[in-house]
């Protein structure tokens, strides 16, 4: 079953009177195990469509089926309940719960799904371990560099097992070195763990970790490209150029 | 659990938050714990006396106070016959002013001379010795006096004093003093002496005033009542049972208890506001988080469980505490008025737990609305990085319900045609509470308006900048809100209680006209003595109006009204020489009393009267009863069964009755007369039997003092107790007592301001903290730090300005129902005074207290420095 399934989705928001198309009729499917990037300029559509993908908003039309559930088909509640157990979220920045240590952000999704304490923060320090922060473990986020706190969101998007990742961003406030790091956790994720990965970045450098990508631009998608293609990020980064002066 | 983890964290991270609002409901819950106790305690003090003054009386007989008939020795004697009594106590009670041992008359209130027969002393009077010992036989010129009457005629054990009359004066050797508890103050001081002496002294042998029945368990008190009252004729003994009497004692109490709890209610009502707005500033501050919860699976249920669940947990906390707190400033009003709680403190279980149950209660509801906005908050929203606040239409719609239950209170108290007690239920339960709701409705726009109106004001006093005052309060617009209306409630409250209470206190007036001089007996005197008065050369034409009192039973009790509204049982008739009243019609003879007409005229009114069985009636009636001029009124007269009486005229009020309160002249305490009616004497003595005069009044020559004539007046008619005071200094006396109480009843007001204090403080420091950035950049830009210092306190001030509109706009207002309902429960029709001065002080005392609450947070963000403000928001929420 494949993790997410979007088709012809159309999004449109009134600004001041205006209306705009978010996304006009976007297709979209990621197989299990696999790393997409969506690229685009800001204001594309890029972050609509991680929206709608996590349920977090509903499509003017059109469908999203994640793990072979039609979202549109649950109330709110049911949304809330499902999001918890199949999508892990992460955001550019303000991830974390501030009066919450690393370790019990983490653990949070568990633990407000009912899971019992002692069990939890064990996971939750295990999940911690893995992804090399350990000795962070009872800081709060304040404590955290930027990179430290994008790598708690992402164990806390894990710790789940989710079907499927969604990350807008995750690199946005990051400098170079704490960037690389992040995608190669992510990357590592995709290939060893078999974590199914949709992120949003506008950077070529980002998007070339990604196994597949699309490029989107105005609301619609208008290209797609494979890495063992397009084998290096400058290669990709020109290809982005290309698509972004023919529009 | 999760929700748990989440709620202990948030808290310690606001950890001056959470102590203060767990302050607020603590020291709010305090004091409903203190006033209940302290009220249950004085309860508890009151028992005890009427313990000791009634021990196991079954049934009290008296005589009935108008006619002065006293119960005979055959009627004791028979009683201590019949086997259904098992113990007799028949006293003689007298008043009397004393002579000290040097034989000079002491000039002070009089003093109960209560003769008993020696077998009747209890164990607790005895025990209330504090000196000497109880005498032991039933004759002897003996005498146990209170302690008070030893201070002030400077006497103790061995000494002696005087009781003056005709006859020659009493001598009485004290052989023991009485401890009192402070309970019995306002009670008139007592000396007591074996009853054959006191019955000697008067000149009365075998006649009894007082006589208590201890029955066998067998007897029926009622029934045995009803036997007394039919052999010797209705009303000519009063007869109460313990049942009655713990009725009428129960009932006094009742309102009471009432104003016990609601004065620690205003305190929670605002403390209950404090926590609303510090609820509301967390989700406010938290949208982030909540957002990001919303995002990660929490469900709207559990985010609304965490909100509620901070509500809840402070206000457990603070009711935990505030009720130890509570039972601790009754522990210390009572280790520092040791006598006041005679019978020891009384815990409140019922006032601790409205308290407690109460405040977690109101605390809950004022969560619900900042945990709907929780529980609503968007997701996308809180994760798009600046997000903007909504406002506009729901401000609107608030305001609009805001008027439409503002509204309601006076629709209720206003609309001609509803009745009384409907009006009064639906003004308490629906009304005030509407007003308070509808107030807090109207709140926001007056926030917006006054940052609109006030902050350039503001920022020209305080000198600063007026831009950068713009947006100060609506930027966190509901947690001002809360904050501005838990402070309203105080001054409103004060604004209410002053307003309303200073109308009550000037309302009641003397006639339009009334002689100078007010003569009373508490004894009452004969014709003979009235006659003998007549001759007193200061006293000028016409001479002296004697006043006959009579307190009649109506024939239908309409006044059956429960609790603290309830309507006085009856009301006093004074019978009075009409021609010398009113004047006989002719030129040159003057009026002593004038009064204000509503219906009616004097001319009418006075023909009228002396044909007999005619009225004049307080407005009281027209308004309660529904009745006017040409209207009968039954009443249930001893002498002549039921009798109706035309009324007459209708005055604004007889004024007169007030007097007699004030004299202490009935010394039942659980009988209230609060309004009066004035017929003729032959009227009064025809129906009601009455022989006495205990009221009398004169126009004297202007160079008399009161204390000359009072002398003159004892040695003229060689009596005891009569009492003379100028009428005029009495309701100069009235206005003084009524203000003093009413500023003492206002100190709980206050305390409901000092409450909301901490409420500011809570904002002040969420908006220094939400703005320490915006600080920065101010500081680096130049600002000082003595105006960053008035920037954050001119927040305060406009809080206190939007609380001051509040508070005095609804306390106005209030005022205004309140004045036109106590028409119809007091029956005066009082003119609104409006105390201006009081009310000004009000303002500023809010408006200074916001400022001193502000001023911590606001010396902290001063004294920061610009870096760390500029850093500040790093981890945001
Ligand atoms: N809540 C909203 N209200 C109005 N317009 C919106 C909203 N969210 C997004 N848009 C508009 O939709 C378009 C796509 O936005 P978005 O998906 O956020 O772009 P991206 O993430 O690619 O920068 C933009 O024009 C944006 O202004
Ligand atoms: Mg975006």
């Amino acid at each position: 079953m494949q993790p997410l399934v979007v088709e012809q989705l159309v999004r449109r928001f009134e600004q001041g009177g205006r209306r705009v198309e978010a996304l006009a009729g976007v297709d979209l499917v990621v197989e299990a195990g696999d790393f997409v990037s969506i690229m685009g300029a800001s204001g594309s559509g890029k972050s609509t469509l991680l929206h709608l993908a996590a349920g977090l908003t509903r499509p003017d039309s059109g469908r999203v089926v994640v793990a072979g559930q039609d979202l549109g088909a649950m109330n709110d509640k049911d949304l809330t309940l499902f999001r918890r157990q199949h999508i892990g979220l992460i955001f550019q920045s303000f991830n974390l719960i501030p009066t919450l240590t690393a370790v019990e952000n983490v653990a949070l999704p568990l633990r407000l799904a009912g899971g019992a304490a002692g069990d939890v923060m064990e996971q939750a320090h295990a999940m911690l371990d893995r992804l090399g922060l350990a000795q962070r473990a009872d800081h709060r986020p304040e404590a955290l560099s930027g990179g430290e706190q994008q790598r708690v969101a992402i164990g806390r998007a894990l710790i789940t097992h989710p079907t499927l990742i969604l990350a807008d961003e995750p690199t946005g406030n990051l400098d170079s070195a704490a960037s690389v790091s992040v995608c190669q956790l992510l990357r590592d994720l995709c290939e060893h763990d078999g974590a199914t990965i949709l992120m949003v970045t506008h950077e070529p450098s980002v998007a070339a970790w990604a196994k597949r990508g699309v490029f989107i631009a105005d609301g619609h998608i208008v290209d797609r490209f494979d890495s063992s293609v397009v084998d290096s990020a400058a290669a990709l980064a020109q290809r982005y150029q290309t698509m972004l002066q023919t529009r | 659990m999760a929700v748990a983890h989440l709620l202990n964290r948030h808290l310690r991270h606001h950890r001056t938050r959470a102590a203060l609002t767990i302050a607020a409901i603590m020291v709010a819950v305090s004091l409903v714990v203190a006033l209940t106790t302290s009220f249950a305690s004085l309860r508890g003090a009151a028992y005890d006396v009427l313990g000791t003054m009634y021990g196991s009386t079954d049934l009290q007989i008296s005589p009935d106070q108008q006619r002065g008939t006293m119960i005979d020795e055959a009627t004791v004697a028979a009683l201590r016959k019949d086997d259904r009594v098992r113990h007799v106590d028949a006293r003689r009670v007298a008043t009397s002013s004393l002579l000290d041992a040097d034989d000079k008359a002491v000039h002070w209130r009089p003093s109960s001379i209560i003769g008993i027969e020696a077998e009747n002393i209890s164990q607790a009077s005895v025990d209330a010795l504090i000196g000497g010992q109880w005498f032991d036989q039933s004759g002897g010129e003996v005498a146990v006096i209170e302690e008070k009457i030893a201070e002030k005629l400077k006497i103790g054990v061995g000494d002696s004093l005087g009781l003056p009359s005709p006859t020659g004066t009493l001598r009485l050797k004290v052989v023991g003093v009485l401890g009192r508890p402070d309970m019995l103050h306002f009670e008139a001081p007592a000396v007591y002496l074996p009853i054959a002496t006191l019955q000697r002294w008067l000149g009365e042998a075998d006649t009894y005033s007082e006589v208590k029945l201890d029955l066998v368990d067998s007897a029926d008190a009622d029934a045995m009542a009803a036997e007394i009252q039919q052999r010797v004729g209705p009303g000519v003994y009063q007869i109460e049972t313990a049942a009655s009497r713990q009725r009428n004692f129960e009932r006094n109490f009742a309102g009471l208890t009432v104003l016990s709890y609601l004065g620690g209610t205003l305190s929670m009502i605002a403390a209950v506001f404090i926590v609303f707005s510090a609820l509301t500033m967390g989700v406010t501050e938290r949208s982030r988080s909540l957002g990001m919860l919303r995002a990660i699976g929490a469900t709207r249920g559990q985010i609304a469980t965490l909100v509620i669940g901070e509500g809840v947990a402070l206000a457990v906390i603070g009711a935990a505490m505030g009720v130890p707190l509570g039972v601790g400033w009754v522990m210390l009003l009572n280790w520092m008025y040791p006598r006041l709680f005679s019978a020891g403190v009384v815990f409140s279980f019922g006032g601790a737990v409205y308290g407690a149950a109460g405040t977690i209660t109101a605390a809950l509801a004022a969560s619900l609305l900042p945990a709907w906005v929780a529980s609503r908050s968007d997701v996308l929203d809180a994760l798009t990085v600046t997000s903007r606040p909504r406002k506009g239409r729901s401000t609107m719609w608030c305001g609009i319900a805001g008027v439409v239950l503002i509204a309601l209170d006076p629709l209720l108290v206003f609309t001609p045609g509803i009745g009384r007690e409907l009006r009064m239920d639906a003004h308490l339960f629906i009304g005030l509470p509407a007003l308070l709701i509808g107030l807090v409705g109207i709140a926001p726009l007056l926030v917006i308006a006054a940052d609109r109106l006030f902050s350039s004001a503001v920022a020209r006093v305080m000198k600063l900048e007026p831009t950068l005052l713009r947006q100060q309060l609506s930027g966190g617009l509901w947690r001002t809100v809360g904050t501005a209306a838990g402070l309203m409630v105080g001054l409103l409250a004060l604004v209410v209680l002053q307003t309303h209470g200073r109308s009550m206190a000037t309302g009641w007036s003397m006639p339009a006209k009334f002689p100078d001089m007010l003569m009373v007996a508490p004894m009452g005197l004969d014709q003979q003595q009235i006659d003998t008065m007549q001759t007193l050369e200061q006293i000028r034409p016409p001479g002296v109006l004697a006043m006959a009192m009579v307190t009649p039973q109506f024939a239908t009790n309409i006044f059956g009204l429960g609790g603290m509204m309830k309507m006085p049982e009856g009301t006093m008739l004074f019978g009075m020489d009409t021609d010398r009243a009113f004047g006989d019609g002719s030129e040159d003879a003057e009026p002593m009393i004038e009064l204000q007409y509503i219906e009616g005229d004097p001319a009418t009114a006075r023909k009228l009267l002396k044909q007999g069985h005619h009225v004049i009636v307080s407005e009281h009636y027209t308004r309660v009863k529904g009745m006017g001029v040409g209207d009968v009124i039954k009443l249930n007269t001893p002498l002549s069964g039921e009798v109706g009486y035309t009324i007459a005229g209708v005055v604004r009020s007889v004024g007169i009755d007030m007097v007699v309160r004030l004299f202490e002249m009935r010394r039942e305490f659980d009988r209230f007369t609060a309004a009066g009616a004035i017929t003729t004497l032959e009227d009064v003595q025809r129906d009601f039997g009455t022989q006495r005069i205990y009221l009398m009044c004169a126009n004297v020559d202007a160079s008399v003092n009161k204390r000359q004539f009072e002398r003159r007046l004892r040695d003229k008619l060689r009596t005891w107790g009569v009492l003379a005071a100028d009428a005029r200094k009495i309701k100069r006396g009235v206005d003084t007592a009524l203000g003093g109480l009413l500023d003492l009843i206002s100190t709980i007001a206050l305390a409901a301001i000092g409450v909301a204090a901490l409420g500011v403080t809570n904002t002040i420091i969420a908006s220094v903290r939400s703005r320490r950035w915006q600080m920065g950049v101010l500081r680096s830009l130049g600002l000082t730090r003595g105006a960053l210092m008035r920037l954050i306190l001119a927040e305060a001030v406009m809080i206190g300005a939007v609380a001051s509109v509040l508070g005095i706009g609804g306390g106005l207002l209030l005022s205004l129902d309140a004045n036109h309902l106590s028409i119809e429960i007091i029956g005066y029709v009082v003119p609104l005074t409006i105390p201006w001065g009081v009310l000004a002080m009000g303002v500023g005392l809010t408006l200074g207290v916001a400022m001193l609450a502000a001023l911590r947070p606001a010396i902290g963000a001063a004294r920061s420095d610009t870096l760390s403000l500029l850093q500040a928001g790093r981890a945001s929420e």
